[in-house]
């Protein structure tokens, strides 16, 4: 929604600067016309400005609005909708959903005014309560969740580590693998074995 | 026919009561007469289950609108094919509905096996009428389908009446996939109850060998297939219905379905491990039993309301019977495991940490990580409300930096997991398996950034998916290259021929295959992008490539909703591609109101995926959301592979069937016969 009304206003800006830049091109262009074309480069380069801005403007403008829609975006992305969808905010496209709407309205409006992302994430926490995060902080409480997943595999590796060894260190000599009576390599025992593995499974 | 339904339903309940006492009096005492009737018990049960189901439908179809659950679940105009699918739209109807396929899983493993393991078959009997008492308590007396309307009259006096319609089946269900999707899903969460009871009953029994893993080979690939397709079906339909561009929103009831798909996974490959190995019984026994257990807390967090979620049925006071049961299960498993746990003493024995045993190990590891990660972020809104003052939430950007690395890191496993040899691994085998998958790996990577697919996630699990995709693929050419040169068939008739030897094998891989192809779909969800804004007819719109045109509009009228539609058309350069037509429904007779119908153009490439998202409040113009979602048909391809995967790897094999008819020939020396030059052998194999 927020794109919308950003783009929307980016269409409006843009639209009256180019008629701007126009209307004082087509001045220019008579004054030209006339018998002062060479009076004086400072004037000429005064004369210059207008459509030069224009031009600028022209090219700028849109990067800028590409600009504040892609802040928009990666703004949004780190708050909830608080509608109860359970979404990302500028993901919320449920039917029916004007809680998104209005947060993303909200939203474009800080970030048309130039307000930092720490000033944005004050304002909606202070509205919405920290639930609008779309991730725990890392920081107080919140940093346990970011820590079990770590602390989980760590854990996990050092038993799998830990049981490798101890069964490694129960394995018998090698020479008990073979049974008696059989001339055979353990080499191509082993061998005879995973091909035995293989043909009997099921 | 309600009181008819009602009646059976409380029928079953007595009957499995039986099953259940009885089993245990029959085990106690061994005698015979009670076995056989605590079977036919059991049976009845199912069969009375059946029935009070199809009563429910039957009341559905009729349009029974004296029936609390029909008024609220179906409405005169809903389709004959969405009444089916309103069994499960709500509460007591989706519970009834587990009951029925629990049923189905039941009596078909006590007609399977009854006449067989003798020793075993009451004990399965016992835990499983346990499993069907818990669901009928609920069916009966805590959330009963067949309830009828009734009012209070001037006399204080409750009287029946029938409402002239009902409110209409939720619009979000009304979709074909809502109608396939709940049942296989159901079906998943079921299907793990046979190999949680074989494995109770085998410890309890203590049955010797591993003859309960065998017996529940299939049962467990059959509930993990099922829940596979289920979730990728819930995928499929959140990204066609819900209209947000994705398919998966780390939502809680989406993390329900995936947990026992977790450790179902790590069960199906730490059980060859027992097969093969006699290793890791306790581990293999505690994975069924958690199997089953993140089953019914999956069921618990749909249907309690503990975390909120679009997808969670209203909240109700079932929550604390679920508690209930899952503490029951835990102590019963527990003491079970206590009193018998040197019965599963493994022959655990290791000869390298470079070896297939060693990868199975960290793949379980991975898989239980990624379930605990997923477990403990889905209850971490819950834990912060009840220990701090504020609440968190658990988004999906959380689930993303965590998951994705353990998916990574899953999948390079599923690329080394084959080519390691059971025991141990040359450095030779090393360097003569794992060249190519590199090499091919590498080129995957580089032809990704080429085709700029450049985010950092993306390119490492386009060079993972290439390794494993050529490890599958070699695999299946050296086999098919020996076939080939004992019999004279091409390669390719070799690569089936081998598939058909070793179902269970090949099946895997191609399960494997489907994977890389989920894989490589997720990867595009990187460079997902969109655009949206109120559109006049006529008008265009860029997303990415193509350029998107409103056409024009119109009004749709069906016989349950109204339907406004927009016509686009979408052109790559000058060239028309497609005519798509979004959607909004108005749905009659129903308090929900509308739903979407999203309309994509999809190719292996990107899907174009465009949603009306209603009408602009400033101008009164056609909103349109275009999203331009690379890669994406690979993940529901990939799907299609998991399934024809795993039907192959439930196919008994060729070379069995052959061997059983050659058994009695003598053979003079085996060791030698199995030694035969002819063959090529290596490590590495299964």
């Amino acid at each position: 929604m927020i794109n919308r009304s950003v783009a929307n206003g980016v269409i409006l800006r843009l639209s009256d600067k180019v008629r701007l830049g126009d209307s004082g091109g087509t001045g220019d262009s008579r004054k030209t016309s006339t018998q002062n074309i060479s009076t004086s480069f400072c004037s000429s380069r005064r004369r210059l400005i207008g459509p030069v801005l224009t031009l600028v403007l022209f090219a700028v403008l849109p990067l800028f609005a590409q600009q504040q829609t892609d802040r928009v975006k990666q703004i949004g992305g780190k708050f909830m909708c608080m509608c109860g969808c359970g979404q990302i905010l500028t993901q919320c496209n449920h039917v029916g959903c004007t809680v998104s709407a209005s947060m993303l309205k909200e939203l474009g409006a800080m970030v048309n005014r130039g307000d930092s992302e720490d000033k944005i994430t004050q304002t909606f926490v202070q509205e919405f309560g920290t639930t609008v995060y779309a991730e725990p902080p890392k920081t107080g409480f919140s940093l346990i969740a970011w820590l079990m997943p770590v602390f989980y595999f760590l854990v996990g590796a050092a038993i799998v580590v830990f049981f490798i060894t101890k069964w490694r260190k129960q394995m018998p000599a090698p020479a008990a693998v073979a049974p008696a009576g059989v001339h055979i390599s353990p080499e191509a025992y082993e061998r005879a074995r995973s091909q035995a593995d293989r043909e009997t499974e099921d | 026919m309600d009181v008819f339904g009602s009646f059976t339903l409380l029928l079953a309940f007595v009957c499995a009561i039986y099953a259940l006492v009885g089993g245990i009096a029959a085990i106690v005492t061994r005698h015979p007469l009670l076995v056989k009737s605590t079977r036919q018990a059991g049976m009845a049960t199912c069969v009375l289950i059946f029935i009070a189901t199809f009563s429910l439908e039957y009341l559905l179809f009729t349009d029974n609108f004296s029936q609390a659950y029909v008024v609220s679940h179906s409405n005169r105009d809903l389709s004959a094919f969405y009444k089916v699918a309103a069994l499960w739209s709500g509460q007591e109807g989706s519970l009834l509905f587990w009951s029925f396929l629990l049923s189905v899983y039941v009596i078909s493993v006590l007609i399977a096996y009854r006449n067989k393991n003798g020793e075993l078959m009451p004990y399965v009997g016992v835990v499983l009428a346990g499993v069907q008492t818990f669901f009928l308590i609920l069916n009966n007396f805590v959330e009963s389908p067949f309830k009828t309307l009734a009012t209070v009259n001037a006399s204080g006096a409750l009287e029946p009446f029938t409402r002239m319609d009902g409110n209409g089946l939720n619009p979000l269900l009304q979709y074909p996939e809502m109608v396939i999707h709940p049942p296989n899903l159901y079906s998943g969460y079921t299907g793990f109850t046979i190999p949680f009871a074989f494995a109770l009953a085998a410890l309890l029994a203590r049955y010797p060998g591993e003859k309960w893993i065998h017996l529940t080979r299939k049962w467990t690939m059959i509930a993990w297939c099922f829940q596979s397709v289920g979730i990728l079906l819930g995928a499929h339909w959140a990204y066609a219905v819900l209209g947000w561009g994705g398919y998966w929103g780390w939502d809680p009831v989406e993390n329900a379905s995936l947990l026992p798909w977790l450790t179902g996974t790590a069960f199906l490959h730490s059980v060859m491990m027992q097969e093969k190995r006699g290793m890791m019984k306790v581990w293999n026994v505690w994975l069924v039993f958690c199997t089953f257990m993140l089953c019914i807390l999956g069921t618990f967090l749909t249907r309690s309301g503990i975390v909120s979620s679009v997808h969670a049925f209203a909240n109700s006071h079932i929550g604390p019977w679920f508690v209930a049961f899952l503490g029951v299960t835990f102590l019963v498993c527990f003491v079970a495991y206590v009193k018998n746990r040197d019965y599963l003493k493994s022959e655990n024995q290791l000869d390298s940490m470079i070896s297939r045993e060693s990868s199975f190990l960290f793949n379980n590891l991975l898989f239980l990580v990624a379930c605990i990660a997923v477990l403990s972020g889905t209850l971490f809104p819950v834990f912060t409300d009840w220990l701090t003052p504020s609440r968190i939430s658990v988004g999906p950007p959380f689930f993303n930096k965590i998951m994705i690395p353990i998916g990574l890191a899953i999948l390079f496993l599923t690329g080394v997991g084959p080519l390691l040899a059971w025991r141990k691994t040359s450095t030779d085998s090393l360097k003569r398996n794992f060249g190519w998958p590199i090499i091919v790996g590498l080129l995957c990577g580089v032809a990704a950034y080429f085709l700029a697919y450049r985010d950092t996630f993306s390119i490492i699990c386009l060079v993972l998916c290439g390794f494993v995709f050529w490890t599958i693929v070699m695999e299946f050419y050296r086999g098919a290259k020996v076939i080939s040169a004992r019999t004279g068939m091409n390669v390719l008739l070799g690569a089936h021929e081998l598939a058909m030897r070793n179902t269970r094998r090949y099946g895997g891989y191609v399960v494997h295959f489907g994977m890389v192809l989920i894989f490589i779909g997720l990867a595009g969800s990187a460079f997902n992008s969109d655009v949206q804004r109120p559109m006049n007819l006529g008008e265009s719109m860029k997303l990415g490539p193509y350029t998107l045109v409103l056409q024009s509009a119109d009004t749709k009228a069906e016989k349950n909703y109204t339907a406004q539609r927009m016509i686009v058309e979408v052109l790559k350069g000058n060239k028309q591609l497609m005519m798509l037509y979004p959607e909004k429904r108005q749905f009659q007779g129903n308090e929900q109101g509308s739903g979407t119908m999203v309309a994509i153009y999809s190719t292996l490439r990107e899907d174009v995926y465009v949603v009306f998202a209603g009408m602009d409040q400033d101008t009164n113009l056609p909103v349109i959301h275009a999203f331009l979602n690379p890669l994406v048909k690979w993940i529901w391809l990939g799907g299609v592979w998991v399934v024809m995967g795993t039907l192959l790897a439930l196919l008994p094999n060729r070379r069995a069937q052959l061997a059983t008819a050659l058994a009695p020939q003598p053979a003079a020396s085996p060791i030698v016969q199995v030694l035969n030059p002819s063959v090529t052998l290596r490590e590495g194999h299964d």
